[in-house]
């Protein structure tokens, strides 16, 4: 190549570089995922320690991720007619509601987690995400129809061992909340799950893009929202 | 001998001139250009993710990451275009010629090596702290439990390290070229093994559209170039034209010339001084290809080529029989009349070079006087074709110096001189206007090394002088 030439192409793609770049870095600070930098972006979505663990609940939570996915399922459907049904991982009836029904749920739940395999890697990072309360759908339940399930805890045993459970809550058929009920990933890549969370809501519970650099913790998440969007 | 030389006529014009070199100067321009600006793509979408502005300095895994994606992009897409290099593709070898491009591809073959590594490293880093383990750990866990697509890649590099190995300088001059050849084609294995896991594991690709498009395009032309001009162009034009070798006829001791025809050979293109590659199909033979030049213009009655008895297969190709199925790949080179640009040509050959010097001084546009051919042989009574470039000489009034006897001095590339007169100034005795004239060189590559020299002294400007290696 002959030196203008050669300077010519340098110079321009240096540019486009440089441009790149700085799009790049803008981008990644707004709208997509980035490791670490997420909970600033998703701190609202991100479920926080639950309010729900009453009493009955602390019981259970030795059971550590509190809700298995077969058994709270089985007891909503029980209870499908009513409008709002109520499971451990939901939102929005209040905790005082249906006290009863919530014990048989309880108990319902202990004994299959012992049969159920609970996931075994003792995740470290569950405590953020126990049954919570949803944080949008404080909506009137008698009017709309809010409907909360619970899928399985999906664990396709990657070699990270990446797991996911995750609730979905729908009112008048539209998703409006989804909560991580249980999940595990190593250090920085469980800060993906948030985010991905957020990103299901708007998918209306469809599979979400796999996130950049958080491929196994995108598959078990997707997972996990599959088996909760068939228990409708 | 003379009444059965059959001669083809010569060109009638030829465009001269400085423009036509600046023309393909500005496409090599265009075509490095590009090359280089598909780099550029390639490092500028992976910052348009924003991933080098993700990386944090405190955490390990997120800049070691950041290298293994970064140098794995850049591998893949160099990878590409080093393939690209030696897939015979036309517009590559007319801007470049046969022997540029392949140097060009071994030049790049240990980079792409060098970075595809760091690659390697820079996951297995990463994904051993970022599971806490040992790097030794984590390899083995990668290869028992990661599943196929990274376990063929991890198979894929050490395929490419042998392919590499294979082709360092030291081992190419121990193995022989078959056992080279045959160690080289793994490298298709290693490259299409590593496919998947750029797609399925990588995270740069998959799911994102710009990049998918961009990559899945650079693939399908790379994998159509050479499929089609490296393996089914020869193949088809073979067919169609029945290439059969019809004659053979002795030129000297020890070179043979080959005739070949078949159908539609004014179809076959191709311009004196190029060469092909020759692939006799005979049940021993049909994987070993060779490259011969043109021995004469070419023309719609025969394609011919001078073979010289210097190794293994060039002895068989002496013995070989009128009838023989013959799959011709090319015509390549840039070693034509296209590339001259002044009214004056000085040829110099040496021994079997002689084969596209005498197409070249066959074909060339020329009026009496204005070639001067230089022919460096051991022995004039047993060198190939020199009677044919006599004749051709002597019809079209060129002038013909036979250079016969063994060497003076070992950095000369002429024989002895009773007065010790330096190569350059005997060179200017015998062509006064060579330093004004183009001059094509044949022969072996120390003594056209020898003869660029001396030519340079003369006062030839480089761009003047053309040779091509066989580069291989």
């Amino acid at each position: 190549m002959r030196n203008t030439t050669k300077t010519f192409v340098a110079s321009v793609g240096m540019g486009i570089c440089a441009i790149s770049y700085a799009i790049g870095a803008n981008s990644a600070a707004g709208t997509s995922f980035s490791l670490g930098a997420l909970n600033t972006t998703s701190g609202s979505a991100n479920p926080t320690v639950g309010v729900d663990t009453g009493a009955s609940s602390s019981s259970s939570s030795s059971a550590q991720p509190s809700s298995s996915g077969s058994a709270t399922s089985k007891s909503t459907s029980s209870q499908s007619a009513k409008p709002s049904t109520s499971s451990t991982a939901k939102p929005s009836s209040s905790s005082t509601a249906s006290a009863a029904s919530k014990k048989k749920k309880t108990t319902k739940k202990t004994t299959s987690t012992g049969s159920s395999s609970a996931p075994t890697p003792a995740p470290t990072h569950t405590s953020s995400s126990a049954p919570t309360p949803k944080p949008s759908t404080s909506t009137p339940p008698p009017s709309s129809t809010t409907v909360t399930k619970t899928g399985a805890v999906f664990n396709d045993n990657d070699r990270w061992g990446d797991y996911a459970q995750v609730s979905v809550t729908k009112t008048n058929g539209k998703v409006t909340a989804v909560n991580v009920v249980s999940s595990y990933a190593t250090s920085q890549w469980q800060s993906a799950y948030p985010y991905l969370a957020q990103l299901a809501v708007a998918s209306n519970g469809a599979p979400v893009a796999a996130l950049s650099g958080a491929t196994y913790a995108s598959a078990a998440f997707n997972g996990a929202l599959a088996s909760a969007m068939s228990k409708f | 001998m003379t009444a059965n030389m059959r001669f083809t006529e010569p060109n009638k014009k030829v465009r001269l001139g400085f423009r036509k070199i600046i023309k393909v100067q500005r496409g090599q321009d265009f075509v490095e250009a590009l090359a280089w600006l598909s780099v550029v793509a390639v490092v500028s979408m992976f910052l348009l993710d924003g991933n080098l502005a993700q990386i944090k300095l405190d955490d390990a895994t997120t800049w070691l990451n950041a290298i293994s994606r970064l140098t794995a992009l850049v591998a893949t897409d160099i990878l590409l275009i080093h393939m690209l290099l030696v897939a015979r593709v036309p517009w590559i070898d007319r801007l470049y010629g046969h022997d540029r491009a392949t140097l060009t591809h071994k030049k790049l073959g240990k980079p792409i090596l060098y970075l595809v590594i760091a690659h390697f490293l820079a996951s297995l880093i990463s994904y051993a702290i970022s599971a806490k383990t040992t790097i030794v750990n984590e390899f083995f866990t990668l290869l028992l439990h990661s599943g196929r697509d990274l376990l063929w890649s991890i198979l894929a590099l050490a395929l490419m390290i042998v392919v590499v190995v294979s082709s360092i300088n030291i081992a190419r001059k121990r193995l022989s070229y078959e056992a080279w050849y045959l160690v080289h084609l793994l490298s298709y294995f290693s490259v299409a093994l590593a496919v998947p896991h750029q797609f399925s594991t990588g995270t740069d690709i998959a799911g994102k559209w710009p990049q998918t498009f961009f990559w899945v395009t650079l693939y399908l032309f790379v994998v159509c170039n050479i499929a089609w001009f490296r393996f089914l162009a020869p193949i088809v034009g073979s067919i169609y034209h029945g290439f059969k070798v019809v004659e053979t006829a002795s030129e000297s001791s020890d070179a043979t010339s080959i005739y070949i025809g078949g159908r539609n050979l004014k179809r076959v293109g191709g311009k004196a001084g190029q060469f092909y590659i020759l692939r006799v199909m005979t049940a021993k033979e049909w994987w070993r290809a060779h490259p011969f030049s043109l021995s004469a213009a070419p023309n719609e009655n025969f394609i011919r080529f001078t073979i010289g008895k210097r190794g293994d297969d060039t002895s068989l190709l002496q013995l070989i029989k009128p009838g023989t199925r013959i799959i011709l790949e090319g015509p390549y080179g840039v070693f034509t009349e296209d590339r001259r640009t002044r009214e004056k040509v000085t040829l110099i050959a040496a021994g079997i070079g002689a084969p596209p010097i005498r197409a070249l001084a066959e074909s060339m546009a020329a009026r009496p006087g204005d070639i001067n051919i230089i022919y460096r042989v051991r022995n004039e009574s047993d060198a190939p074709l020199v009677e044919e470039l006599k004749e051709l000489s002597r019809r079209r009034g060129f002038k013909l110096t036979l250079l016969e006897g063994s060497r003076g001095n070992p950095k000369s590339w002429m024989p002895a001189h009773p007065e010790n007169l330096p190569d350059h100034a005997r060179l200017s005795l015998i062509a006064p206007w060579v330093s004004e004239s183009d001059v094509f060189i044949c022969g072996p590559a120390p003594w056209t090394k020898t003869v660029e020299k001396s030519l340079l002294r003369a006062g030839t400007p480089s761009h003047q002088i053309h040779a091509e290696e066989f580069a291989w």
